[in-house]
């Protein structure tokens, strides 16, 4: 995820409110309230904390995250991550090493949430 | 005789389990299932439920209270605070204690029996693995499912510490009102439980 198409929210800067767009996303700062990219992936990286519900295509958490996440494809919690809350997703990976407290949900999610893919 | 725990320092090991079959068995079919794990996550154990169309809550009981603010104190009042404040409210059909009882004192258990009770219902039923010998790794360790007769034991533990040795009579008295329905003594020594929670006698 560092092409064009993928925005960052750098690790000194601090975001409050509500993310929306069609880019990918790299949070390794400090990010409060929503992110809604529901067609396109999420990373959460190492040193980030992330205080929202999250909706999008594919997440992956390698940083600290407390909310909602919810994956259209997939949702991954590296070695290292922690995340407290739930997780909605077809295709649920904790890795050995990562840290989750809260419900996990692996049915499948209403058509509309899932993107069509190419 | 001092004898040491088979899942040591570091390892990472699938061991044969009867217990967790026999949890399942007897689930009825018709309606999804609620299982609390209150061990540490694992993909494994996600699968495993989801393909057995259970809901599953994660609770990673000892390591969150750790992080809320250090060890499980040994005092009754603290310690169900920290319970009332980690664990989810609902009622649930499964409970995933794994070795978690191996580390809580007669109190704690007592105290975590009646928070567990109040989040299952009479029939729910609660799953521990018990050494009732030797050493065990100094904090819990991750169990990961790997098949309905296999579990695999990961510790990240260097240090181990005297196991209580845990018993039958002791289960049932201090998880009260969860009783013992049966238990199974595997090959690496520890003993699994399958508890039942009991309705209320009838006053």
């Amino acid at each position: 995820m560092t092409d064009a198409q993928t925005a960052t929210i750098g690790a000194s800067t601090f975001v409050k409110g509500r993310i929306e767009g069609t880019d990918d996303l790299v949070i390794r700062g400090r990010v409060e309230g929503t992110v809604k990219l529901p067609e396109n992936r999420v990373l959460v990286a190492p040193g980030s904390r992330v205080k929202a519900d999250i909706t999008a295509r594919s997440i992956q958490v390698e940083g600290r995250v407390e909310g909602r996440l919810t994956g259209g494809s997939d949702v991954t919690v590296r070695s290292g991550g922690q995340v407290q809350g739930d997780i909605l997703a077809p295709r649920v990976t904790l890795d050995n090493g990562a840290r989750f407290s809260g419900n996990v949900d692996m049915e499948q999610l209403p058509s509309k949430s899932r993107p069509a893919k190419a | 005789m001092h004898r040491p725990m088979p899942p040591a320092v570091g390892l990472d090991e699938p061991h044969s389990t009867l217990g967790l079959k026999e949890l399942l068995r007897g689930l009825p079919s018709d309606r999804r299932h609620s299982v609390l794990d209150l061990g540490p996550a694992s993909s494994g154990n996600v699968q495993f439920f989801s393909s057995h169309s259970c809901r599953l809550y994660i609770a990673d009981l000892f390591h969150t209270m750790r992080q809320r603010g250090g060890p499980p104190p040994e005092q009754a009042i603290p310690f169900g605070r920290e319970i009332e404040a980690t664990l989810p409210a609902g009622s649930f059909d499964l409970i995933l204690c794994w070795d978690l009882l191996n580390y809580l004192s007669r109190d704690q258990m007592q105290i975590l029996g009646r928070h567990l009770a109040s989040r299952s219902h009479p029939g729910s039923r609660l799953f521990a693995l018990i050494a009732p010998h030797g050493e065990i790794p100094e904090r819990p360790q991750r169990f990961e499912i790997l098949s309905p007769d296999s579990v695999r034991y990961s510790s990240r533990s260097t240090a181990h510490r005297p196991a209580p040795g845990y018993r039958e009579p002791e289960l049932n008295r201090w998880m009260a009102p969860f009783a013992v329905e049966s238990s199974f003594l595997l090959r690496h020594g520890i003993q699994e439980y399958i508890l039942v929670h009991k309705p209320a006698a009838a006053s």
